[in-house]
């Protein structure tokens, strides 16, 4: 019987201090993240809660959505090796790093519309921890560097051709 | 209020719901045997090819205190019964507006194989459902049952009654009262929703504003869970839909959280973790404790599904050729087996509810179309073969359809097929945006 109303009462608590939280913060960052634990950690959320913003469309069409002097990296269909093509692309993003040690960057690996929702996210991991390998070799701490993955989550291009597909299987650089 | 205390009572409600769960679980395996014992009680054997369909009869339900009027709810919930009898593909309702929907119609002269006649008396308290399931060749009444609920519930007490019509019928349960869980874009962002296995009823589950993907059902269909990025990271949450007012993070490690697969007995589930610096599956108990490592960097792995005696696991992985492929997993041995020998790209393992099939996605030149292989190898068999991209299949918990994507134009639908590759239907059909992703919730009792 106690327990129950224990149970009710951190309920009413949690209900209470959502809302609050709600009305008080309601334009969290994504920054205020980074102390928390890896693991679970933060307790219980509202399934309203909001956090990162959504920037999709951002960025410079023909660079994706890096941020310059640095450029993106393709792949081919399938595919998380740094292409042969490729890898002066990653040779001037490093240059560019190695310039600015005050500069840290999310790699974020994206993958084109084909093929199933889940592959092309663990996909799109591969190709960012891909470019995060590489630039580690080229002398860029790897403390500087995160990755996420947009799987096909969020096309740059929309076309239904190769000329769309080949622009969204692609790093990107962004500056944080 | 420190977060262990806050995130008690989910953790403690899902425990408590395990032994109910376990004991449910028992209840149909007596309900299985005492079916192949006494197999008189089973009516048709819906396996059968070449089944014609049955003719059932629903008559508008009668209010008990005004027999002689036809009620618009009594209009209502026959209309409710005989879709969901419909909904199972064997049966065929006879249109009542060929006998006025009376109850007292002709029905041999009708050709009413079976006749379906309701009653109900509402009061303050709520609404009581009376059922009677005739016979009419053998001109008899073979089931006859009453349900009490409140008013606000009575469409449900229509569907749980039109499940134990399909159990009287074929001896397996119905799937009317069971819902799907998918993601859609109508909002402008990617979020969870809800909608009935019938194509109504949907609702919006998470809110987070920016991008939710694969969402999973516990085994007792109460809880979802979901990897949303909404604080920057792909992060694995749960949400008891019972209540859905709260989520909580289950795993938020650096990479991706993503697509669990629950135990079928509930106690864990395996994930898709980048942690370790590649997409591998872990075991994870659902407070998000990591249990064990599955698979060790061999390429990507993801989007698990458990064979139902727990014993086995199938999965996504490209670790052969660069191309991705189905594997099986022995969680006792941990060895792996490749499954699919065949195609460039075959992806979204589901595991049937009776554990004889796989069905999952496979590419074929430019498109993509659902097959089904037996967990064993030999020659899949494709099930989808129109106009479009089919991707993601997951069952209905009597393992006799599909729910699965249909993209056709850039535009993303739901369908539900038959395991025969019959009857496709389109869900929620006006429903704006697009849908993806669909899970089908295990059966559920009035809620």
């Amino acid at each position: 019987m106690k327990k129950e109303m224990v149970r009710v009462l951190a309920v009413v608590s949690i209900v209470a201090s959502m809302s609050l939280m709600a009305v008080g913060c309601a334009k969290q960052t994504a920054s205020s993240d980074k102390g928390m634990a890896s693991t679970a950690g933060s307790g219980e959320e509202s399934l309203a809660a909001k956090g990162a913003s959504d920037n999709a469309g951002g960025g410079n069409f023909l660079e994706g959505r890096t941020s310059a002097p640095m450029v993106p990296v393709y792949f081919d269909f399938d595919k998380s090796n740094i292409r042969a093509d490729q890898k002066d692309r990653v040779k001037k993003n490093a240059e560019f790093l190695k310039g600015d040690a005050k500069v840290n960057i999310r790699i974020e690996g994206n993958c084109d519309e084909r093929g199933t929702a889940e592959y092309n996210m663990a996909l799109g991991e591969r190709r960012a921890t891909s470019a995060k390998k590489a630039l580690a070799k080229l002398g860029v701490a790897d403390s500087r560097m995160e990755t996420i993955s947009f799987g096909s989550e969020k096309p740059l291009a929309t076309g239904n051709d190769e000329a769309a597909w080949a622009q969204n299987r692609r790093d990107d650089f962004v500056i944080k | 209020m420190p977060p262990t205390t806050a995130m008690k009572p989910s953790r403690t409600a899902l425990s408590r719901r395990l032994p109910r769960f376990i004991l449910a679980c028992f209840c149909l395996l007596c309900l299985l045997c005492l079916a192949t014992v006494s197999q008189a009680r089973v009516y048709l054997d819906i396996t059968s090819p070449e089944l014609r369909k049955v003719s059932v009869a629903v008559p508008y339900f009668v209010e008990k205190t005004k027999p002689s009027e036809t009620m618009a709810s009594g209009r209502q919930m026959a209309g409710l019964m005989a879709r969901g009898l419909t909904f199972h593909g064997f049966i065929n309702v006879i249109n009542p507006s060929l006998y006025g929907g009376r109850s007292d119609a002709d029905w041999a002269g009708l050709g009413a194989d079976f006749a379906v006649i309701g009653q109900f008396d509402t009061d303050f308290t709520g609404v009581s459902i009376e059922l009677k399931l005739i016979d009419v060749h053998q001109g008899q009444m073979i089931f006859g049952r009453r349900y009490r609920g409140p008013w606000a519930k009575h469409d449900q007490i229509v569907l749980k009654f039109c499940d134990d019509i399909i159990e009287q019928l074929t001896g397996e349960r119905g799937v009317s009262l069971t819902r799907i869980a998918f993601i859609s874009n109508r909002s402008g962002h990617k979020e969870v929703y809800l909608g009935d296995a019938l194509g109504t009823n949907i609702i919006q589950v998470t809110r987070h504003g920016y991008l939710t993907v694969s969402p999973r059902f516990s085994p007792d269909g109460n809880f979802l869970a979901y990897t949303s990025y909404h604080h920057g990271n792909p992060d694995l949450y749960v949400t008891d839909l019972r209540i859905l007012k709260t989520t909580r993070p289950i795993s938020r490690r650096r990479g991706l959280n993503m697509a669990p697969a629950w135990a079928p007995d509930g106690r864990s589930m395996a994930v898709t973790l980048s942690k370790d610096g590649n997409p591998d599956l872990y075991l994870m108990d659902n407070r998000g404790e990591i249990l064990e490592r599955l698979t060790h960097g061999e390429g990507v792995n993801v989007s698990p599904s458990w064979s139902p005696d727990g014993k086995k696991l199938a999965f996504v992985s490209d670790r052969v050729g660069n191309h991705p492929q189905l594997f099986i997993m022995d969680m006792q041995t941990k060895a792996v087996q490749r499954l699919t020998m065949s195609g460039s790209e075959n992806t979204t393992p589901a595991w049937s509810p009776k554990g004889d099939w796989i069905a999952y996605t496979a590419r074929n030149g430019s498109t993509h179309n659902i097959f089904l292989i037996k967990p064993t190898g030999g020659t899949p068999i494709q099930l989808t073969q129109f106009w479009g991209d089919y991707e993601s299949p997951s069952w209905s918990p009597d393992g006799r359809q599909l729910v699965f994507s249909r993209k056709r134009q850039g535009r993303s639908q739901l369908c539900v097929m038959f395991k025969n590759g019959s009857g496709l239907r389109v869900l929620y059909e006006g429903e704006p945006g697009s849908q993806t992703s669909p899970q089908w919730s295990p059966r559920m009792d009035v809620q």
